[in-house]
């Protein structure tokens, strides 16, 4: 019997794969699609204390091997999401995590303090959006990082993981700055800036001219950058960036990763989580491996 | 409910018209077929490596006895060229239908109801006018191009529809815009469109003066086409709304 399951900052996940933040809804656009309840854990659409608008069309585009998006974390509010969403997540044997945003430590704070008596299994404190005003600065510094974790972990009640942008000059920093903050875990990459023109009309193709990429033609980024924290830290990653195979997960596992989170492949295929899921088994089955946990960081 | 299928195509034809190369699928999808409505969707997916996106087609046409959808298409970029080499007995993987459609629920047997169909935006109103025809509607069609498509416009003749045809260099019907050829005095209940923006904001104009209820279907870049990447959002008067979820069919109303 495999042992596929993995414990992500004191969470116990059934299998390591989790879906990504921003391209899985909050899993009841799936939910007809693939069984919930084989998913390790869900990461919700990011949320916000105050609704946020986002960004104007257009929000996505297709570049090679991967797409840019300028979503701008559009998002109905903290609340509305436990009025409205959370109710339907809960039914499913899966683990929630909330990506919570905000464009300044104290609306990092007041989103934090929307979920207080509201029961969610992790959170992943997103200070790394490229495409809202504030978040990059403070997932660009390891003082204002450090600053944001302290805050919401001192008010959040589960472990919060932080999640790093991988705009950044040196991301071991960044990342050694969340684990002093008190960071349970640290979460990564998030899409790397971008852009695309429309060469007919002569005007970038995004309504908000920058975008962050993803898809696998990040994954080589990534993987470095997991590689890069899981020697610098001690506190364990959530890893992602263009995983759209079994392979790929292992190689981010191997890096360091406890856990992966699918994110584009979800619009390559609805099914991309359970197709990976099987692939790691596959991978275990062929090398004879027994537990998912040996495989983790044995490049390191 | 929506569907996530491997289905083979049964037809694939093309023609190329004043160099623009129109493909006509028909896929055996019977899921997606049984409970599609007019104005619907669906998502095909390239499976080819670096093309990671799904292109979000309209449904031309339904056959709900044979299970089939037939979706027009032009080729537009990689995407739909990609698509375009697919042979007859190739399988795909659709995931359909997707977004809500024209709302013809009120439509009742004797009315008027104008459908206007700009380019592309021609062949979804066919599956819809043939619905209409069941329920009884009298159906007029007015249908813009730039140039004579009648691969486009052909199935409409033998429907027998009212069909009125603008061309914008005067190569068949009206010389002008589709819009032109609406009447001052219209006494239609209802108007569904899908074309162009500038069309569909100058016949959300006319609609208004007129005081006639009119949905349009509208079109923006997408990634999931099921609501959970917030990318296909449309500007209308009540904020962002999005396009593969809440629309693409919208009360012209709301977004001019």
């Amino acid at each position: 019997m495999k042992k596929l399951n993995v414990s992500l900052a004191g969470v116990n996940l059934k299998n390591p794969v989790v879906t990504a933040s921003g391209t899985f809804g909050s899993g009841m656009e799936y939910s007809q699609l693939i069984d919930l309840n084989r998913l390790g854990g869900i990461t919700v659409k990011g949320v916000s204390h105050e609704p946020w608008d986002g960004n104007p069309p257009h929000r996505v585009a297709e570049t090679y091997g991967g797409m840019l998006n300028a979503i701008g974390l559009q998002n109905p509010s903290a609340k509305a999401f436990i009025d409205d969403e959370l109710p339907f997540l809960r039914k499913y044997d899966t683990k929630i995590i909330v990506n919570l945003c905000g464009r300044t430590v104290e609306d990092l704070v007041a989103v934090t303090e929307d979920f207080s008596g509201v029961d969610i299994d992790l959170y992943e404190l997103n200070i790394s959006c490229p495409n809202v005003a504030g978040t990059p600065i403070i997932g660009t510094d390891p003082t204002e990082a450090k600053k944001a974790t302290k805050a919401v972990v001192a008010r959040a009640n589960a472990p919060v993981i932080v999640k790093l942008t991988p705009n950044v000059t040196n991301i071991a920093d960044i990342a050694k700055a969340c684990e002093e903050g008190g960071a349970a875990g640290i979460s990564l990459i998030n899409s790397v800036l971008g852009m695309k023109i429309d060469i007919r009309k002569k005007k970038p193709l995004l309504g908000n001219i920058m975008g962050g990429l993803s898809g696998p033609a990040i994954k080589p980024i990534a993987l470095r950058m997991v590689y890069q924290v899981a020697k610098a830290v001690n506190i364990p990653i959530l890893g992602m960036g263009g995983i759209m195979t079994g392979e790929d997960a292992i190689e981010f596992i191997m890096a360091g990763a406890t856990a992966v989170a699918v994110g584009t492949a979800n619009f390559v295929n609805p099914r991309a989580t359970l197709d990976i899921l099987e692939g790691i088994e596959t991978f275990m089955n062929e090398e004879n491996i027994t537990d998912i946990n040996q495989l983790r960081g044995i490049i390191l | 409910m929506k569907h996530h299928v491997h289905a083979k195509i049964e037809t694939h034809g093309h023609t190329n018209t004043h160099g623009s190369d129109i493909h006509i699928m028909r896929i055996h999808a019977p899921d997606i077929a049984k409970n599609a409505r007019p104005g619907q969707f669906v998502m095909v997916y390239l499976d080819k490596g670096e093309h990671l996106l799904p292109r979000p087609i309209s449904l031309h046409d339904v056959d709900k006895t044979k299970g089939l959808i037939t979706l027009v298409y032009i080729v537009a970029g990689a995407g739909t060229k990609i698509m375009s080499q697919w042979p007859a007995g190739h399988i795909v993987r659709v995931l359909g239908p997707l977004g809500n459609g024209f709302d013809i629920d009120n439509c009742r047997a004797g009315d008027k109801v104008a459908l206007v169909g700009g380019g592309l935006g021609a062949p979804p109103l066919y599956y819809l006018a043939l619905e209409l025809k069941k329920m009884g509607v009298n159906v007029d069609v007015y249908l813009g191009f730039r140039k004579d498509t009648p691969v486009l416009t052909g199935c409409f003749e033998s429907l027998c529809v009212n069909l009125a045809i603008a061309t914008e260099d005067g190569s068949a019907g009206h010389k002008g815009y589709v819009t032109d050829l609406l009447p001052h005095d219209p006494t239609y209940t209802t108007i569904l469109s899908c074309g162009p923006a500038p069309m569909l904001k100058a016949l959300s104009t006319y609609a208004n003066a007129k005081n006639i209820p009119c949905q349009i279907s509208v079109e923006e870049r997408m990634a999931c086409g099921i609501g959970a990447c917030k990318g296909c959002v449309v500007k209308t008067l009540v904020g962002y709304r999005l396009c593969c979820t809440e629309g693409p069919v919208f009360d012209s109303k709301e977004v001019y």
